[in-house]
């Protein structure tokens, strides 16, 4: 346990390197804590090499948070709570530590220009995406947790299960296995980084390129079921993209989704907040059910059966045929080749079995 | 990186030594320095000399590969911001890298580039950098 002492003081007890802010070489603006779980901040003003001086003062947990959010800078805290002095000085025989509240010419030694964590958030973020893919010439795909906080982890478990789902639902998206992607953090907030260093083809054309275009489409359509068409293992891909959902809303902040790719300039980012978030992931846990979609079509009748309730009506080049609601007025007269707006439903469901989609309509009324 | 052929650096471990094939040349390039009047090889010291106790100070939050570099920024700008809060540097040097004095490597997103010195004490890149300007420790 003495091993990870950082440094033992009379005022404060044994302390414990809980964060470091910056450093230079070694930590220069950092965090301890004590045995109670109290944190202060140490701010480095050596000058000289036989010693380490710094000044200090208490934090609050919130004002801990305040400076990795990047909302305060560590100036902020220094020159307005109790300031001490603590010096470990370097001798031959033993090292010796002073502790004492700071005087007026050791607090000017704290450099006015303020200092803000050094890891906070890229505002231009889709640039670092491109930056990304350019340098390991590979594509790559980005999930940006707690945008606009210097925030830069997440549960192990989470991380986990985003790692499985994605590698996952990628293979599933074409029907056969593909390389993996490799995982890493981003600078900057907290980036969670899919890099696929798949091979291109003669069309200079990478395998992942189109992958990545389909994930885009479901994650950013609202219509889950219409999204997924393009993909070939449909039942284990929802199985994965499942797992993936669960794991993005178990962060419980908006998450942004970018992708670049080595030989293009743009970088595609969608945005989903909690609430949106939970709403694909209740789509998806709902995909069996019947979704239903009210809308107003205008179209040609081609057929008209109001004995065995089916209709056919032709629009804009394409047949849409179904059938007519019981609820529909059949004394109404419906003419052959006229045109009509219809109050129509559609259904829409996916088989449990085949995980093939079926879509029926259904005439609610006719409007001249 | 590529290991080396030793005698090309002095006492510095296998993986952190650069091969010459790595070096880029530098024609302008900054560092924070501590001697305003004359420039020293303490103000290009490796930090394995210079930090050996902070290095049982901080233990594995020490950077070790920065034991045998020192750190030049090729943007004056960039450089004033990240030893902004360290006030024992007292100015700015401007100056370039040879490779007679050691290898200097690719610089990084932050304009940070590390540059690897053969010897340090006798073959100090000092004379290839000048002051330009004083730090303005308020």
């Amino acid at each position: 346990m003495s091993e990870n002492i950082f440094i033992e003081t009379e005022l404060f007890g044994n302390l414990f390197i809980y964060d470091v802010l910056m450093s230079y070489i070694y930590p220069r603006i950092f965090i301890c804590q004590d045995d109670y779980e109290c944190k202060y901040l140490f701010y480095d003003i050596s000058e000289d090499e036989q010693k380490d001086e710094w000044i200090v003062v208490k934090i609050k947990k919130d004002e801990y948070y305040s400076i990795i959010d990047g909302l305060k800078s560590v100036q902020s805290y220094l020159f307005n709570n109790k300031q001490f002095y603590v010096c470990k000085k370097y001798l031959d025989e033993s090292d010796s530590i002073e502790c004492r509240p700071a005087t007026k010419t050791e607090i000017d030694y704290i450099s006015k220009t303020e200092y803000f964590v050094k890891d906070r958030p890229i505002e231009d973020i889709r640039n670092e995406t491109l930056c990304a893919a350019r340098d390991s010439n590979s594509n790559v795909f980005d999930l940006r947790f707690f945008a606009g906080s210097s925030r830069h982890s997440i549960p192990c478990n989470i991380m986990a299960d985003l790692c499985n789902s994605m590698s996952s639902m990628f293979n599933h998206i074409s029907g056969k296995k593909t390389i993996v992607p490799t995982v890493s953090t981003a600078f900057g907030s907290c980036v969670v980084r899919f890099t696929f260093q798949d091979q291109i083809n003669l069309f200079e054309e990478y395998e992942s390129t189109e992958k990545i275009k389909i994930m885009n489409e479901i994650i950013s359509n609202d219509n889950f079921l219409e999204s997924v068409e393009k993909v070939e293992k449909k039942k284990e891909f929802i199985s994965a993209y499942t797992k993936f959902m669960q794991a993005v809303k178990k962060t419980e902040t908006n998450v942004e989704f970018m992708s670049a790719f080595p030989n293009s300039s743009k970088v595609k980012k969608i945005s989903l907040n909690v609430s949106e978030i939970q709403r694909h992931y209740d789509d998806i846990k709902t995909i069996f059910k019947t979704h239903e979609n009210k809308f107003e079509q205008f179209g040609k009748v081609i057929a008209w059966d109001t004995k065995s309730k089916k209709f056919k009506i032709e629009v804009e080049n394409r047949i849409i045929s179904g059938n007519i609601s019981q609820e529909y007025d059949v004394s109404r007269q419906i003419t052959i080749n006229e045109n009509y707006n219809f109050i129509m439903k559609k259904y829409t469901k996916m088989d449990q079995s085949n995980y093939t989609k079926s879509e029926t309509y259904e005439v609610i009324n006719v409007i001249s | 990186m590529v290991v080396s052929f030793m005698s090309d650096f002095k006492d510095v471990p296998d993986k952190y030594c650069p091969d010459k094939s790595e070096h880029i040349k530098y024609n302008t390039i900054f560092r924070g320095i501590v001697h305003l009047d004359k420039l020293d090889y303490t103000d290009f010291l490796p930090s394995h000399i210079q930090y050996e106790r902070q290095r049982k100070t901080f233990k594995n939050l020490f950077n070790s590969s920065s034991d045998y570099s020192c750190s030049l920024f090729t943007e004056l700008d960039t450089l004033k911001i990240s030893v902004s809060q360290i006030r024992r540097l007292r100015g700015y040097a401007q100056g370039f890298t040879d490779i007679k004095r050691g290898v200097s490597c690719k610089e990084n997103r932050d304009h940070h580039v590390d540059y690897f010195l053969y010897d340090y004490e006798n073959n100090s890149p000092c004379d290839d950098f000048k002051v330009i300007e004083e730090k303005d420790n308020l």
